[in-house]
């Protein structure tokens, strides 16, 4: 196009002159020229548009004067319209012009002769720049028949076919063929080609339409993939070759010449016929001992499983006694006399010697029986030894752990003892006790005199064994001396019966009995049935003021009611101390003597003794040096550094130097930032927890948009140790699964259902193609 | 009374073999657990650090060529067979197993410029400067060759002459047309000496073609004035056009999603387009500091690769703005060609030192076979450290990457300049009346239109 204007402005140029100097007389073969360009009927607007306006730019034809072409009768609308006319040549045939203007042109002429030579192209390329030349024709000759006017050939009044064939309407025959005609006229008539970029743009415009929809049809299964959490290529079995050493070597062809030999040799009938007869006699014995070894099942007609079972016991037995037999020959081999008198005298002493001689087993029992009264029998377990008794005297029981805890372990086993004693007694007395049991409806004064009774027959038959332990001088003096004791006691107690009795059982008795375990064992029996008495009473009087702990006391502690009547009168005190403060208190109230403190009185009077504010002053100050640390003092060593006293006070004066003044401001400046900076009773950490603050993120991650939909994302834990092994596959999935070393195909075209359900049970599936017919026709139509 | 214990039957808990792993079982109670998250975070931790300790990609350089290579094919029906083409007119077939040159294919001339294997993998398509298509039969790889050290020659079973030189070759998937880029597109078919089809398009010529895997008809171009166009070989003209402000050195598409394609430009940044709608770029791919030379996608649809002038070689995920690696080494020069190779497992890279690299996708990845425990191992150590990816520490050593110093220097100013222009734009919008300024998205930017 540029090009274009160039000519076309040049041309123009002339046409202005020559209507400059001649005006409305224009010669007739210019007109005529113009005549002849004039502009088909249906030719693009918009390109002549943009040819006027360069025209009239450059020309710079004035306004007026285009109008004074008014004047001239009929030429004026066609010279207004002339530089549109210049457009259309280009679309219309050139080379007809090419004749006619070549002789107004020299010098255009000349000019594509000089491109022709330079580039060696034929002048028709050059020579098509000059179609948008617009010339200036005159006519020479008058108007007439055969020479149209202007206006004809302008296409303004121009004669068509329906002028002629108008007439011919009116009569009926003619009709039908001349509208057949026309519509064959119409047919005929061919528009001319639109300009090339239009062109191009009306073609991409349908090429976009089609591919689009190429492109539009695959959106479902990118979809999918996309959303898919995990995608899967080349699941289905891949067959990868030979895999197995089996099937390479099935495959083997001998190469070589050792290969063939030794293929020669392999597939030798002989060779083989003798290995195979080898093979089977082999296999005739090892079946022959197996049938022998199995005969014994079948007679025996036992199940695999037992005879398995048995067959391992058996052996187990014989390795055992073998390896006893090897020890035992080894023992014996051992010459060491006094070995073997040790291992006699353990095996004797053993439990097992015992079993084997009665007569032993008896010594040894009466040993041990022997051993156990002397137990007993001391004082050894109730801290009475010289030991406890010092220890407790010293009160190095409760001053060293040690000692306590020894002495506690001796009043455990105390205890055990004692209530050994007591099931071997109820075992020995059940008979008794179903007496005390059936006496538990009987009147106090059955309970004594029962009580009475067996005390008594106790004292009288005071006997004394004189046989095994008991004959031990020292033993017969101790059982003498408790034997007296407890008759005493015994006298007591029948005395107390006599008093209860006479008394009616009114009368509470004032003290329990003590009672030891040594006593009770020591075949006494009369103070171990009083006591048991003394239980019963007690459980019978449930209204007494003691209850049934108190009464477990009793049994097992040497003095328990002194104890107990001691506490009880403890808390009685105390109880009445209190109550007759809150009586002397209420006495001043009403009596009005007691002033009534104000309530801030009352605060200050309760929180005398502590300083609140100045307490939590100092813990604020605390914190905010913990957070925002003082800065370091330089360390002085003495005599180093600074000279002598130069303080008025005589102490060193330590220079602060810039470094310490900006630390000093610094933290001051940090000190304003904190937020509790302003609020006097308010502490607000801003301690950072580096341990915990690796864990979190400043702001929610991309794809999430709230900080709650972040932390559930990691709720759950996906290890193997979190979650049961069925569940850790799929939690752990990667996004793409695919298998090294097998070639991954593009994308092939499936339907998809776009309603369908994303099942995330099985994502499997999904990359199964599944093509129906539909599929296939669509395919086939697209290409 | 009730004796609580512990009951277990014999056979599930006997082992068959002394190896076999002895069955544990655990109470899932999560009041037992209390640590979880942290215990997890720990793991995840050590998972990164494991990964940056295994991190060797670098697989092996493969020698042979005498000058830069220019262009490099993979075989789509053997997954060994990588040929590459260099400046001086060699082409070779490799055995990446063995890394070694099995075949090569003399003829050309002048610098090979384009290369591409169909689909069946028995044609490969070679052309160059010398204004030549030549077409040979690969030769089908066999035992017997991985024996020999020596190398085959082949003649060419075709040779078609064009006027003008040509400058890229692509296959069609399953098909037995191929395009050539040059002064104009034409479209080839194996048996005919004359293109079956041109396309001409303005005055510059056309540098890259390759066609859609998944729609064998599409095929896209970019060309010298800054053009990206489709065609469908069906139509007569282009279906799309996109002018941008630098020119596409190459463009690929996705296999897994059929319209979508990302551009390697001139500026160092990748495109991904959605075919049907390109006013605005679907991402843009940021990181390399020079012109991205080369792309290729990885089978899976997931990544790509890209090689750039800046010596390095980068991959990508389809959708992220940044690269999740980044590979050099001292010796790699100006990368022109980078290949994923057809298991997703490989990173082909040819490179001006004349070397072709071989490089793990995943650059931590244990090769060979792995054992289902083993693998089950690296799931969940995977797994873990994708799920605390965000959190401060572990991001910073998954994101770490050590870069050479043109490099890290150049970002550093670009970095620079990108925030000088930001600052400048914030202040011009300050300081305007409102809704006169309005920034441009990095999506928009550099996409000048869509010609109509």
């Amino acid at each position: 196009m540029g090009s274009l204007k160039r000519k076309s402005s040049w041309s123009s140029k002339t046409l202005a002159k020559s209507k400059k100097r001649k005006g409305p007389h224009l010669p007739n073969s210019i007109l005529k020229m113009i005549a002849t360009h004039k502009r088909p009927l249906n030719s693009d607007d918009n390109e002549i548009d943009s040819d006027v306006d360069l025209y009239e730019y450059e020309e710079g034809i004035p306004e007026e004067e285009s109008r004074k072409n008014n004047r001239y009768g009929r030429l004026d609308n066609y010279e207004f319209k002339l530089p549109d006319d210049f457009e259309d040549e280009d679309v219309e045939s050139e080379d007809d012009e090419d004749g006619l203007n070549s002789e107004y042109d020299g010098d255009d002429d000349r000019h594509t002769r000089m491109l022709q030579v330079l580039t060696g192209m034929p002048s028709a390329a050059f020579n098509s720049e000059n179609k948008s030349k617009p010339l200036l024709f005159t006519e020479p000759y008058p108007e007439g028949e055969f020479n149209p006017t202007r206006d004809v050939l302008s296409g303004k009044n121009i004669l068509t076919e329906e002028d002629f064939l108008a007439p011919l309407e009116e009569y009926h025959k003619t009709s039908k063929q001349i509208s057949r005609m026309r519509k064959d006229t119409y047919k005929s008539l061919v528009h001319p080609p639109l300009p090339k970029p239009d062109r191009e743009r009306l073609e991409r415009k349908a090429a976009r339409g089609l591919v689009d929809e190429e492109f539009s049809k695959w959106v479902h299964l990118v979809k999918r993939n996309r959303e898919a959490p995990t995608v899967y290529f080349n699941q289905e079995v891949v067959n990868l070759g030979k895999s197995t050493v089996g099937a390479i070597a099935s495959e083997f062809q001998p190469r070589t010449e050792f290969e063939m030999r030794m293929a020669s040799v392999l597939n030798d009938n002989e060779v083989s016929e003798a290995h195979r007869e080898d093979g089977a006699r082999l296999l005739e014995l090892n079946q022959a001992s197996s049938v022998i070894y199995f005969i014994p099942c079948r007679l025996h007609d036992v199940s695999m499983e037992d005879h398995i079972k048995d067959y391992n016991h058996i052996a187990k037995m014989r390795s055992l006694l073998f390896n006893h037999e090897r020890k035992s020959k080894q023992i014996k081999k051992i010459k060491s006399k006094l070995y073997h008198r040790l291992k006699n005298k353990d095996l004797r002493n053993s439990v097992l010697g015992a079993l084997m001689d009665p007569e032993m087993a008896k010594e040894e029992a009466m040993k041990q029986e022997a051993r156990r009264v002397e137990e007993r029998m001391t004082f050894k377990h109730k801290n009475r030894g010289k030991w406890a008794k010092r220890m407790v005297r010293r009160g190095l029981n409760v001053k060293y752990n040690g000692t306590g805890e020894a002495i506690t372990e001796q009043l455990q086993i105390n205890a055990e003892l004692s209530r050994k004693i007591n099931s071997l007694r109820d075992g020995s007395s059940s008979d008794e006790e179903e007496l005390s049991d059936g006496s538990d409806q009987d009147t106090p004064y059955k309970l004594l005199a029962k009580a009475k009774e067996k005390t008594l027959r106790a004292l009288e038959d005071d006997e004394v064994c004189n046989s095994g332990l008991m004959s031990l001088p020292f033993m017969v003096r101790a059982m003498k001396k408790k034997n007296e004791e407890a008759n005493e006691e015994a006298k007591r107690a029948v005395e107390e019966y006599e008093e209860w009795e006479n008394s009616g059982g009114a009368v509470k008795p004032k003290k329990t009995i003590s009672v030891s375990g040594r006593r009770v064992f020591g075949a006494i029996e009369a103070p171990k049935e009083s006591k048991k008495d003394s239980d019963n009473f007690y459980d019978n009087n449930s209204d007494s003021d003691i209850d049934d702990n108190d009464l477990e006391g009793v049994r097992d502690t040497a003095s328990p009611a002194r104890r107990n009547t001691g506490t009880t009168t403890e808390t009685e005190v105390t109880r009445d101390e209190g109550g007759e403060d809150s009586e002397s208190e209420a006495e001043q109230m009403v009596d009005g003597i007691f002033e009534v403190p104000s309530q801030a009185e009352l605060i200050n009077r309760a929180f005398a003794g502590d300083d609140v504010v100045g307490e939590f002053e100092k813990e604020k100050q605390e914190v905010l040096n913990q957070e925002v640390p003082e800065p370091e003092k330089p360390v002085l060593l003495p005599g180093w550094g600074q000279p002598w006293p130069t303080n008025k006070r005589g102490y060193h004066q330590i220079k602060t130097t810039r470094k310490e003044e900006d630390a000093q401001r610094k933290r001051e400046e940090a000190l304003k930032t904190r937020k509790d900076f302003r609020l006097k009773h308010v502490i607000i950490s801003e301690k950072v927890d580096k341990k915990a603050e690796k864990l979190h993120t400043t702001t929610p991650p991309f794809p999430f948009t709230s900080k709650e939909v972040f932390e559930h994302s990691m709720r759950m834990p996906i290890g193997p140790e979190f979650n049961p092994s069925t569940v850790v596959g799929d939690l752990n999935r990667p996004e793409v699964v695919k298998k090294t070393g097998v070639i991954i195909k593009p994308v092939k075209f499936e339907e998809v259902n776009p309603n369908e359900e994303v099942d995330d049970e099985h994502p499997r599936n999904h990359q199964k193609p599944r093509l129906n017919k539909k599929t296939s026709r669509r395919q086939s139509k697209v290409k | 009374m009730r004796i609580k214990t512990i009951s277990r039957s014999v056979d599930e808990f006997t082992r068959e073999r002394s190896q076999d792993l002895q069955r544990v079982f655990h109470n899932f109670d999560p009041s037992l657990r209390p640590m979880e998250k942290a215990v997890e975070y720990q793991r995840a931790l050590t998972a990164a650090k494991l990964e940056k300790i295994f991190a060797r990609p670098f697989v092996g350089a493969m020698d042979g060529h005498r000058d830069g290579i220019s262009c490099v094919a993979k075989n789509p029906n053997y997954l060994k067979g990588i040929f590459s083409a260099s400046m001086d007119g060699d082409i070779r077939l490799w055995d990446i197993a063995t890394r070694r040159t099995v075949c090569q294919f003399p003829g050309h001339l002048g610098a090979v410029r384009g290369l591409t294997v169909s689909t069946d993998g028995n044609v490969l398509v070679s052309c160059g400067t010398d204004c030549n298509v030549r077409l040979w039969s690969v030769p089908r790889p066999s035992l017997e060759d991985s024996d020999l050290s020596s190398e085959k020659s082949t003649e060419p079973s075709a040779v078609y002459t064009c006027k003008n030189a040509l400058l890229a070759v692509d296959h069609q998937f399953e098909g037995d047309l191929f395009a050539t880029a040059g002064a104009q597109l034409d479209i080839w078919n194996h048996n005919r000496s004359q293109p079956v089809q041109s396309f001409t398009s303005g005055s510059h010529s056309v540098i890259s073609v390759r066609f859609n895997p998944g729609e064998p008809d599409i095929l896209a171009t970019s060309s010298g004035d800054n053009h990206i166009s489709i065609y469908d070989i069906r139509m007569s003209s282009a279906a799309r056009k996109i002018l941008m402000r630098t020119k596409t050195n190459s463009i690929a598409w996705n296999p897994m999603e059929p319209m979508n394609f990302t551009a390697a430009n001139e500026d160092g940044n990748c495109y991904s387009f959605d075919g049907r709608k390109n006013e605005e770029a679907k991402c843009v791919h940021k990181d390399h500091v020079s012109a991205v030379m080369d792309i290729d996608f990885s089978p899976t649809g997931r990544e790509f690769v890209t090689g750039s002038y800046d010596r390095s070689v980068r991959i990508f995920p389809y959708n992220g703005g940044h690269s999740r690696e980044i590979y050099h080494t001292k010796r790699m020069q100006r990368v022109f060609c980078v290949k994923y190779s057809s298991d997703a497992t490989y990173v082909i890279s040819g490179s001006d030192d004349t070397n072709l690299r071989l490089w793990k996708a995943k650059a931590s990845e244990q090769l060979g076979v792995i054992l289902p425990r083993e693998q089950k191992k690296h799931e969940y150590n995977e797994a873990v450290k994708n799920r605390y990816k965000h959190l401060p520490e572990i991001k910073r050593i998954v994101r770490h990457r050590h870069l050479p110093k043109p490099i890290y220097k150049a970002k550093a100013e670009s970095r620079a300049m990108n925030d000088a222009k930001r600052r400048k734009e914030d202040r011009r919008k300050a300081h305007s009346a409102p809704g006169t300024v309005v920034t441009e998205s990095h999506r928009t930017r550099r996409i000048i239109k869509e010609v109509e």
